[in-house]
């Protein structure tokens, strides 16, 4: 006997997902969610961002997810800014049930922005909600200007989109001009920012677009 | 790559759906899959056998009804497939597609005993 089941696979975790949102926004907090390939830069940019959110006066915290290892809390715990570690244990992605468990080593009451670095990976992620309100993707220009083209689904869904690696530009042939074009193609909301990490060449913006948020989401 | 979560998903939907419904056995899984959900189905079909075992659903049978991605423009309402994300309407030019099909991914029914 065939019994209609119409249920999405993935509900368990939208719904710990938009609890997660509620617990946010009744705490004040703007959370972004920093999703690349490893070594792309994200815990080089979370380093950068909350130099920057110190000079604006905005308290934060990091959540840093990686498979194993507490290497990049250790970074960010370094600058004195709350950072607590979610190792997946092999799984490819943070989902919304590992931030609600993260959560409770976080004082939300304290900050205003929560930035959650993701499992490096340019798939999973994508798929799994955390409850955040903003979806920020980094590409470093030597990972290639063809990866909108395998990775569609990220790079639809991001609401920012860091470009970095900038300095290293004259050693690749990353087509800028192209990239950018497919982007709008794809996404055409999408805030792009072209950066240096290491250099800060770019930064300002980016560091404003952070505030900005902050501001427009913790009123 | 995450299938292992999915697979999960899908069984604790059907042997939820098929305790509710006082089964002794589900025969077969069926699925709707879009081609954006970036699940490879054989690899959703070796962890469901391996996960399968020792509930009612082992040897359950799973059948996956794949759905491809289609956007809609909103200038004209011209339909076109959309399996690369890119919303420039192939009728008017706009980029202004709007994605219909390509994110499902749930458990559309069981077959039980
Ligand atoms: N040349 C250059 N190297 C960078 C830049 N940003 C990050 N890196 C380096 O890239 C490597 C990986 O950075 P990391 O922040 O750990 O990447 P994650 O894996 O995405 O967190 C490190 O050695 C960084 O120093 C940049 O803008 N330019
Ligand atoms: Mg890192
Ligand atoms: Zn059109």
């Amino acid at each position: 006997m065939e019994v209609k089941v119409l249920k999405d696979i993935l509900e368990t975790n939208d719904n710990i997902a938009a609890a997660n949102a509620a617990k946010f926004k009744e705490n004040n907090v703007a959370v972004l969610n920093f999703m690349s390939s490893p070594g792309a830069g994200k815990t080089t940019l979370v380093i950068k961002t909350l130099e920057a959110m110190k000079r604006a006066g905005i308290p934060l915290a990091v959540i840093d997810g990686d498979i194993a290892s507490s290497v990049d809390a250790d970074r960010v715990a370094a600058f004195g800014v709350p950072a607590v570690q979610i190792n997946t244990g092999g799984a490819c992605h943070l989902d919304a049930n590992m931030i609600r468990n993260g959560l409770d080593k976080v004082d939300l009451a304290s900050i205003r922005l929560l930035i959650i670095e993701n499992v490096g990976n340019l798939v999973c992620p994508a798929e799994f909600k955390l409850g955040e309100h903003k979806k920020v993707m980094l590409l470093s220009v030597t990972e290639g200007d063809d990866k909108p083209h395998k990775y569609p689904l990220m790079f639809s869904e991001a609401d920012a989109l860091v470009i970095n690696k900038i300095d290293l530009i004259g050693s690749t042939n990353f087509d800028m001009e192209g990239f950018q074009k497919t982007i709008r193609e794809m996404n055409p909301d999408v805030e792009m920012f072209i950066v240096s990490c290491t250099s800060g060449e770019g930064l300002e913006a980016w560091d404003e677009w952070v505030v900005k948020q902050v501001r427009e989401l913790t009123g | 790559m995450h299938e292992m979560t999915i697979t999960q998903g899908i069984l604790d939907i059907a042997l939820d759906s098929a305790e509710k419904s006082g089964a002794s056995k589900i025969n077969e899984v069926n699925l709707t899959v879009g081609s954006l959900s970036q699940v490879v189905p054989d690899c959703v079909a070796f962890y469901f056998e391996i996960m399968t075992k020792d509930t009612i659903a082992e040897g359950a049978k799973l059948n996956i009804n794949f759905i491809e991605a289609k956007a809609r423009c909103q200038a004209c309402g011209h339909e076109f497939a959309a399996e690369d994300m890119i919303m420039k309407c192939p009728a008017c030019g706009d980029i202004l597609g709007e994605l219909i099909t390509g994110r499902e991914l749930a458990v559309d029914s069981i077959d039980i005993d």
